[in-house]
Formats: structure tokens, sequence, C-alpha cells
């Protein structure tokens, strides 16, 4: 049964009065977006499955409502009207337009449209500042047009115009988008990549993390020895077949707390990967996400063949942006490297079902907390189980979920070059995902991304909320392990 | 009430209203497009395998001329021909014309590619992947954006407005997000409104094509034309219900798909041995409805198509997106399991009588017609990829037509009087006691579904006939509220719905032989001695009267087919 299958029963049955919108309901339409338990769908596609508890059904967000489930998508279509949303050629046409199949490959897929805002009403930035950034399916428009071989438009004014660099990449467009329309990669890197092309971008305030980036193979003008500064205390080895990447965030920016504590934790369990050191460099992943391709591909292919050099068959990463570098986007753009990728929670968690380690009860033995998905480790690279698992062995903790959770996560609105190039906009999006925490009257926010960290902490202090410190799953670990105490 | 003046006002915003308001817009009228639905989703949408254009980059022998004849056959000589020809002769441009506006047509090499399709001598059906309906709709919704023509969706038209010379002057519209009425004042009017595949209890067609344009229309006096003939396409989906009708593509058969009854017997095999599944559609959809009616069709009522002994591999490399939909919908991997079919209502060739060349409505000046609510070219038949081009080749040279007619003349007079009888008429139902609308539009759809379907006699026509009588002496209550109340919705539909129903009825009553989509079980072969008729409905003080005319016949002799008994 489909959630439409349910509202026509009611309609019909219960409730003559409630009002919905629908047309084919054959998923051809989009006039059948809704909210199903948080998360924009098509009615008619969405299925309830009978032993469901109840599901929560409301109007998309951001649209002003008609009644009950209808809203009124005009805004959205006169944001469209602004960009010229048509094929402007040069000249007149004169028929037939040469075009090969390869020619229009990529036009095709973003025609696939079906106009039903299901990603508009999901964009967290959307959803803060619309008037500044006219979102998800405005930019996969103007990448269509920038990608049509016949259009003369300047498409790559318009969207730098309409908020280009507002994005934070979260991905929760392409999640809810019933055509599979891949907007953050396909329309919204690439447009930037398109920009950079033309001398229109990246943004000043991004000018000198990609600078640093090329010069010091990290974002924040350290010196390059400076990143393994923390692991001279473990005298780690440059070569082996688990090989822990670090990442710029974790090794300079915050305490290196975390990588040292990963160290500590897996050399009392008795692992003991390998470190690159000082010739460990950025992933890269903003260079990509501000637009900086061919910065990033010379980059992310030194990357690949270090790692090869060095013997690697598992990287263990503990930042999400790089995981999703290593996990997701090398292998989308320079094919399967042969490596394999896991994130250290789940090394530790494999670890802990072995029974190499358990954990003792915190000082306070009650404590309530939440998890937040870092958007490049959830949606865009699948772990999603592996730390909640952990959270939920630790004896004392009890992990409350918000109403957005795993593929329906809320951006903490740091990502895609946003907390560097449009500070005020980040924490617009992080003081929304705190609203979502503060529901839930936990004692602190628990993620795996210093970004999201050290953001979900900066938004923090901008809403004047109570949440505690927000801390990374490490951290927790580190302090509540125990080694053997059964055997 | 608002009232809202424009040159030409074009009702609907499906491939032909699209078209028709974009060469409206280009001979310079003020055009202002009004739609029960929101920009681009109309039931052009849902359309799949492509448009007929004898562009002859498949194949060299393909000619307009061949493209008539396919047509003409296919619609067993009741088309009209000079209709039928134009289609021929201009779709190519017209497919053009789309690109030239911004569509992506598949590509053979570096021209526009075609597919065949059933029914066809030649390949001549250009596609996007099965989704040409889609980019065709976008296409043109793009196009009216670039030119800013005006729109007002969810505007539902509930009536036709004339002046006192019997010339049309308007029409009359409820805003259903608001609750309000609109009166549009227009010096030419362009009917789009598509067809009616909803008055059957099972449709491919969405939940918008109740056949508005066939009652406003004929209650503002045009005669409509052919309204027996209903194509049902042999199978649909059965279940899950809010997919009911569906379409499953006649390929699984061609991939050598096998029907199976209940009990599990290849039940064609009873009705055309020598074709068995791959028989002329109409006789495939007339064994499954019988093996139905006769108590051997599934619970479910449906029968099973079943493809799984070609193997996982082969079906998901041939049927992909027949693989999708029953996975996506019923939850049933058809590599494995059988799938649960049952013939579905497909389309309607019959509509208003226009003129061949202008769309003019033959009885009310300045009312133009076009795309499915109009009938001629399609005949007793429609071939797969003529009704998108009809939408084009027949929506341009209608709204041409209209702005030809508005920009010769002032702004028309409306009668006031007209719009407040017919909000006397829609509040009614706020006031009265009653039946709910949503079900007497079940209990129509059951009806039509047994008396009108796939199979009929005079019998059972006579008796469903009754049955919508009844149906429509009802009174009706709606729930109180106006923002987008779908009982009211409903309730409109439903007095429309009616309408189209006994002039289908009455229009098949009056067919006494079997022609294309029409079967008479009492006359169940073609008989060209009576048959070469057009079936006129109109409508005159609350009755139905009929009339018949000769088919416009040009150049192609009526022959009998092979198959043809
Ligand atoms: C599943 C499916 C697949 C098909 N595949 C093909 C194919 O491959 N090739 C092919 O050639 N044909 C195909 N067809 C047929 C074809 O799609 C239709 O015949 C054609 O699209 C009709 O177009 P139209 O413009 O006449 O009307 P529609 O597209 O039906 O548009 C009607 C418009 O009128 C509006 N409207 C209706 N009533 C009112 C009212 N009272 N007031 C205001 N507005 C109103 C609607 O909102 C809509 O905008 C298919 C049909 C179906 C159902
Ligand atoms: S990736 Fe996230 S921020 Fe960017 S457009 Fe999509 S939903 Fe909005
Ligand atoms: S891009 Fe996808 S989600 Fe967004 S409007 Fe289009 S179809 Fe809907």
């Amino acid at each position: 049964m489909r959630v439409l299958d349910a509202l026509h029963h009611i309609h019909d049955n219960i409730d003559g009065s409630l009002s919905y919108r629908w047309i084919c309901r054959a998923g051809q339409c989009g006039s059948c977006s809704i909210l199903v338990n948080g998360k924009a769908v098509l009615a008619c596609q969405e299925e309830v499955k009978e032993t469901d508890e109840a599901i929560t059904l409301d109007p998309l967000p951001i649209f002003p409502v008609i009644k009950d489930l209808v809203i009124d998508p005009g805004e959205a279509y006169d944001k469209l009207m602004k960009c010229e949303p048509y094929l402007k050629r040069e000249g007149k046409y004169e028929r037939p337009d040469v075009l090969k199949t390869e020619d229009i490959a990529d036009v095709k897929k973003f025609r696939e449209c079906i106009e039903c805002w299901c990603c508009v009403s999901a964009c967290p930035v959307v959803n803060q500042v619309w008037d500044d950034y006219f979102g998800p399916m405005v930019m996969r428009k103007l990448c269509e047009l920038k990608v049509d071989l016949r259009d003369v438009g300047e498409r790559v004014d318009t969207a730098l115009n309409e908020g280009l660099y507002h994005c934070t990449t979260c991905r929760n467009c392409w999640e809810v988008c019933p055509q599979d329309i891949e907007i953050p990669e396909k329309a919204i890197e690439h447009m930037r990549a398109l920009a950079v092309d033309e001398g229109k971008g990246p943004l000043d305030s991004h000018n000198s993390l990609v600078q640093s980036i090329k010069n010091y193979r990290n974002p924040w003008i350290m010196p390059r020895a400076r990143r393994a500064k923390w692991a001279k205390e473990f005298d780690l080895k440059d070569k082996g077949e688990l090989m822990f990447y670090a990442g710029c965030s974790p090794s300079l920016l915050f305490g290196e707390r975390v990588p040292s504590n990963i160290i500590k934790i897996l050399k009392r369990i008795g692992i003991e990967p390998a470190y690159l050191g000082k010739d460990e460099g950025c992933c890269g992943s903003p260079l990509l996400k501000v637009g900086e391709r061919k910065a990033y591909d010379a980059i992310a292919k030194a990357n690949i063949a270090q790692m090869k050099a060095a013997g690697v068959k598992t990287i263990m990463t503990t930042c999400a942006g790089c995981h999703k570098s290593w996990a997701v986007d090398y292998k989308e753009f320079f094919g399967d490297y042969g490596i394999e990728v896991r994130h250290v929670t789940e090394i530790l968690l494999d670890a802990y079902k072995k029974g190499l380690f358990k954990f003792k009860d915190l000082p306070k033995n009650h404590i309530r907390v939440s998890y937040h998905d870092p958007c490049h480790l959830g949606r865009g690279s699948g772990v999603y189980d592996a730390p909640r698992e952990l959270i939920k062995a630790i004896p004392g903790l009890e992990l409350i979920e918000t109403e957005r959770n795993r593929e329906n996560s809320h951006c903490c609105g740091s990502g895609g070059g946003v907390k560097t190039g449009r500070p005020e906009v980040a924490i617009k999006v992080g003081q929304e995902r705190i609203r979502m925490f503060d529901k839930l009257d936990v004692e602190y926010v628990i993620t795996c991304c210093p970004w999201c960290e050290q953001h979900i902490d900066d938004s923090i202090a901008a809403s004047g909320s109570c949440l505690g410190r927000t801390k990374d799953l490490i951290e927790i670990i580190e302090e509540t392990m125990e080694i053997g105490r059964d055997e | 009430m608002d009232t809202i003046e424009c040159d030409v006002l074009v009702i609907g915003s499906g491939g032909a209203g699209a078209r028709a308001a974009i060469e409206a817009n280009e001979s310079g009228a003020n055009v202002l497009i009004v739609s029960k639905t929101l920009e681009g989703k109309a039931h052009t949408v849902m359309a799949e395998g492509g448009i007929n254009a004898a562009l002859a980059h498949r194949d060299p022998n393909d000619s307009i001329e061949e493209h008539f004849r396919d047509t003409v056959e296919e619609g067993v000589f009741l088309n009209d021909q000079i209709m039928a020809e134009l289609l021929a002769r201009e779709t190519p441009d017209r497919v053009y014309d789309l690109e030239g506006y911004g569509a992506v047509f598949d590509r053979i090499g570096e021209r526009i590619a075609q597919r065949p399709f059933g029914g066809q001598s030649h390949p001549r059906t250009c596609y996007v992947g099965d989704s040409t309906g889609h980019e065709m709709i976008m296409t043109l919704v793009e196009e009216a954006r670039r030119r800013c023509i005006a729109y007002h969706s969810e505007v539902f038209v509930t009536k036709l407005l004339k002046d006192r010379s019997g010339s049309i002057c308007g029409a009359f519209g409820l805003d259903f997000r608001t609750g309000t009425y609109k009166l549009y004042r227009a010096k030419a009017v362009v009917l789009a409104t598509g067809g009616a595949g909803r008055v059957f209890k099972v449709t491919s067609n969405p939940h918008e094509a109740s056949g508005d344009g066939y009652a406003i229309a004929m209650r503002a006096g045009a005669t409509l034309q052919d309204m027996e003939q209903t194509q049902f396409h042999p199978t649909g989906m059965v279940y899950p219900a809010s997919a009911r009708g569906i379409l499953v593509t006649e390929a699984i058969r061609g991939e050598g798909g096998v029907l199976l009854n209940k009990d599990g017997e290849r039940f064609m095999s009873r009705y055309n041995p020598d074709q068995m599944e791959l028989s002329p559609r109409d006789q495939v959809a007339r064994a499954i409805y019988t093996e139905i009616q006769e108590g051997r069709g599934t619970e479910m009522g449906g029968v099973y198509l079943d493809i799984t002994h070609k193997g996982k591999e082969h079906i998901m490399e041939k049927l992909p997106r027949m693989v999708k939909q029953f996975e996506k919908f019923a939850n049933v991997d058809i590599t494995e399991t059988p799938m649960l079919v049952a013939p579905t209502a497909h389309h309607f060739m019959g509509g208003v009588k226009v003129d061949p060349y202008t769309c003019e409505s033959q009885d009310i000046s300045g009312l133009f017609v076009c795309g499915e609510t109009a009938a001629g070219v399609h005949g007793a038949n429609r071939l797969g990829g003529n009704a998108l081009a009809e939408t084009q080749v027949f929506g341009k040279r209608a709204g041409e037509a209209a702005a030809r007619h508005a920009l010769g003349r002032g702004m028309p007079e409306c009668d006031e009087e007209d719009a407040r009888r017919e909000i006397e008429r829609l509040e009614a139902p706020f006031e009265s006691d009653g039946e709910r609308p949503q079900a007497l539009i079940g209990r129509l759809q059951e009806v039509m579904w047994k008396h009108a379907g796939i199979v009929r006699s005079e019998a059972l026509l006579e008796e469903g006939l009754k049955a919508v009588g009844e149906i429509e002496s009802q009174p009706v209550r709606v729930v109180k509220g106006r923002r987008f109340n779908l009982e009211w919705i409903d309730f409109i539909e439903l007095r429309n719905m009616t309408l189209v129903s006994r002039a289908v009825m009455m229009s098949a009553l009056a067919r006494r032989e079997s022609r294309g989509a029409h079967f008479r079980s009492d006359h169940p072969k073609r008989n060209d001695a009576i048959g070469l008729v057009n079936i006129m409905s109109r409508l005159k003080d609350g009755e139905i009267t009929m009339d018949s005319r000769p088919v416009t016949i040009t150049k192609l002799k009526p022959v009998l087919r092979r198959g043809d008994a």
C-alpha cells in the first residue's frame, strides 16, 4: 500500500474534507510530494508497511500551506523564472540540431526533473536563506543549460548570483529526488568547477584556503611538518597494510585530541597502524568543493600513488570529509584503486564485537546524548550504523535520535566551503540543527567529524543553547574503554 | 468573482493546449492558459513511447503517404482523412519545432532516432527514452516560460460562455485553491482538456482525465463525434489500488511473455491460436476480459503475464523499466513471479467535431478544440505515437486560427447572468442532502466498465444507460470548506463524467457493428454497408440526440484488412 492509497482511504471513508494533491499516481508528474515522517517523498511512491506504527504526514516545508497537505509552490516558480530557465540559442534555430548521443547524455539526466520541489524543501540552506540561495532545483536547471552545447546564456554568472557557493554539498537534495538527479556532485560541484575555469570562482574568502592547500598541503597555512606533531609520542611506521589517514583538520586544528586518542585506543587493543607523518597531505576535498578541479585532480592522484607505494591494503579515516574523498570521490573520478577504506568507528566496532575491549560505566551513570550524522560520512559514504552501535554499547549513554537522522539527517551547515565562504549562512543552518537537538533534552551531541564538531559548538554558542560541548565519539571511547577484564 | 480578459483563452496545458498557446502568442495574441493542474503536470507527461513523424531517419522508404495509410488503416477507415493526412504531413515540422524550443530527442548518429511501434509499416516513432511525454511537456512549458505566457493553475473551467450571437465570449471557472470564481472574457477559446479515461473503473489515464472538455463543449452546444471509440490497452497493472490500470508495456509480450488464467492455462490458444499473445490489441484485451468475466481470472481480478522463463538476465536487459515499475509499486520481482494484469481504458478517439484545418467547432464560432478532446484523426483506433503527434499538429493549427479569429474582433459581451446561474449550480451540493460524489463516481466507473467496456451489446448498453440515469439523478452533498475541497471537485467531475458516459453509451448503441476499439457481441463483425459513418451526439434540452454523417474519405478507399472478419 502506498501513502497515496492511505490518503484515498481516509478521504473516501473517514474524512472527506482532507486535501492533498495528486494527478498521475505513477511517479511521473511530481504533484503529490509531501513529508512522510519528516522526509520529502512522492505519496504515490512511498510504501506504508502493514505493520507500520503511526506515520506522520506533513506538507512540504518552506511553502505556504493552502490546506492540509497542499502547498503553494508559487515562490519556487518565481525564483526559477528569474533564471531564464529555457534554451538561449545564438541566433535562430536552424533545423536540425546536429547532436550525438554523447553530446546530450548529461543534459538528459538533468531534464528528467519533474518539478516536485522535494529537493528544495529538503535543502537546509534554502530553508534558511531562500532569497540568497535559489536552491538545488534551479542549480540543476542552470547546469543543464550550461552543459547544453546549444545554449549561450550566462549560466555560470546567474548561478553565482543566485548562491552557487551557498550549498554545503550535504546531499539531502539528491537523497530525496525521486528522479535520482545527482545535484550536489553533478550540478553544483560541476558548476563551481566551470566558474573557476571562467575565472569567476571560487569566492575571495576561499583564496587563502586554496593557496594553502596548494603550497602547504593543508588548508590552514601551517608548515607541513606541523601536522605530525601529535604523533611524536607514538613512533609509528610509515609503511604497512593498515594506514591511518589522520587528515588536516584533526591533525592541525582541533587540539590533536582525536588522532592521538585513536592511536592510544588502537595500541591498547594491539592494532598498530602505519602513518605517513609529515608526508601525509590534504585529501583535496576543499578544492573539489570550491571548484578547483585541476588542483584537486593532481593532489588526489598523488595521494593514491603514495598509498600504493606504501603497500597499503586498508586506509583508516576519521574525518568525514576525508573519508568520503578516499572511499567515494577518488573511486568515482579515478576508478577503483584497489585499497579498502574504512572509518575508524567501523574498525573499532569490529574489535568490540570480537571482544577485544569493553566499556566501563561513565562517571555519571545516565546521560542522554544524541548523534549527528556528518553528511559526508552518512549520506556521502553510507556509514550510519557503526557509530550508533558503539554509542549504544557504552553503559550509561542513552542515544536519542533527532527528527532528522540517518539518510534524512540535517546538515550542520559547515560543509561545501560554506563555513569559510559564507559563515553567516553556515551559522543559520547550524542553529536550525541546534533547535532539533534542543527539543530532545540531551546533555550533548556526539559526532564523528571535526568540522561538524566545531560547527555545532559554534552554533550552540550563537543560539544560546544549553547543550554541552560536542564530543567526537573517539574521545568518549578513549575515556570509557577497558581491556580484558573478564579474561 | 474576478474577471480576467485576454485575446485567446487556452483551457488545458497538455501537449495540445501548450502548443496552441505558444502559436497564439507567436501570432501576436495576448494569451492566457488555465488548467486544473500545476504547470507541466498534464496527462501528456505520462506518455512514454514516442511521437510519430515520417522523418525516414531509420528507414528511407518511410514517407508521409505511408504514415497516412497506417493511420487510416489502424483507424479502420473511420478517420477524417483530411485530418489524418495533415497529421502525417505536418508532424515532422512539429517535431523540429520541439527541437527548436530545446527538446533533446534520442539520436541516431547526429539525427533524431526513431523506433518501430505496433501497427506501423516503418520505424517512425521519435522518442526520448521511455519518457517522451515528459520531455515534450517540459519543452513546451519552457517555451511558454520564455514567452512569459500567463498561466492560471488549479482553476477548474466548468462552463463555456457565449454571447448573444452564439459565438464564444469566454469561460467560467472555479479557482479551487481559494474556492473563488473566475470569469474569463476572451475573443477566442482553445479547448484542450484531454480525454476521459477516468469514466472507466480501470484506466491508464491520470485522475484529471474526467472528460470535462467533452461535457462543457456539449453543454455549450457543440457536436461530439465517435464517442463510442474508446481504446482499451490489454495490459494494465491490477495491484496496488492506486496503481491500478497503470500501463504494462506491450514489449513484455513481444519479448515472449505468456498470458495464463488462474488455472495456469495459456488461454490465448482458444481465441487466436495463430498469433497467441501477439494478436491485435483489441483481441487480446477481449480475451483477457472474457477470462475474468467467466471466472477464470485471479481473486484480484486479473490474469497472469509470465516472463519468468526468459531468465533474470534477459529480462533485466530488455525490460528494465518494467522490472522497476513492478518492484516499486507492487513489490513483485517479475523475473521470478508472474505479473497480474488486466485491460485498462487508454484513449478516447472521439471528441468534439471540428473543422479539419482550423479546429474550430462546427457549432460554436470562436471555439477551437484540439488534442484528445477533438475527434477525427484516429477514427476507430489510434496508432501508438499518433496522439502526441496530434497534440502538436492540431495544437499549432488551433492556436493560429484562434489568434486570427481573436485579432480580428473586439471583446465580445458576456452575460453575467450565465455566470450567476453557474455559481448556483456549483454551490448546490453545499446545501443539499445526498450522497458523496466519490461514491457515485465509483458506481459510475463500475457501470461503464461493465456495460460500455471491452465487450458491449444492446442489452448491456440499455441497462447501463438506465444505471447512469439513476446516478445522474442522485442529489449530491459535499463537505463544507472552499479551499482545495476534493469532494467539491469530484462533484463537478461527476456531473461531467455522467454526461460523457451517456454520450459514449448512446454512440455505442448507435453503431450496430464492431469496428476498431468498439466491439458489440450482438454485432461482432465490421459492416461497411452501415459502418462508414461517424456517429454524432448533441445535447438538446438536457437530452442527447444522435445523428450520423458519412466519413470524410479522400484518398484511401476502405478495404478489408487482414484479420478483419
Ligand atoms: C500511460 C499513457 C501512455 C501514453 N503513451 C503515448 C505515446 O507513447 N505516444 C502517444 O502518441 N500517445 C501516448 N498516450 C496518449 C497521449 O499521452 C494523450 O492522448 C495526449 O497526451 C493528450 O494530450 P492533450 O494535450 O490532448 O491533453 P492532456 O495532456 O490530457 O491535457 C489536458 C489538460 O487540460 C486540463 N484540464 C482538463 N480539464 C480541465 C478543466 N475542466 N479546466 C481546466 N483545465 C482542464 C488538464 O489539467 C491538462 O492540463 C499515452 C497515454 C497514456 C495514458
Ligand atoms: S547538497 Fe544540501 S545544501 Fe546543497 S543544494 Fe543539496 S540540499 Fe541544498
Ligand atoms: S531535481 Fe528532483 S527533487 Fe528536485 S524538483 Fe526535480 S525531480 Fe524533484
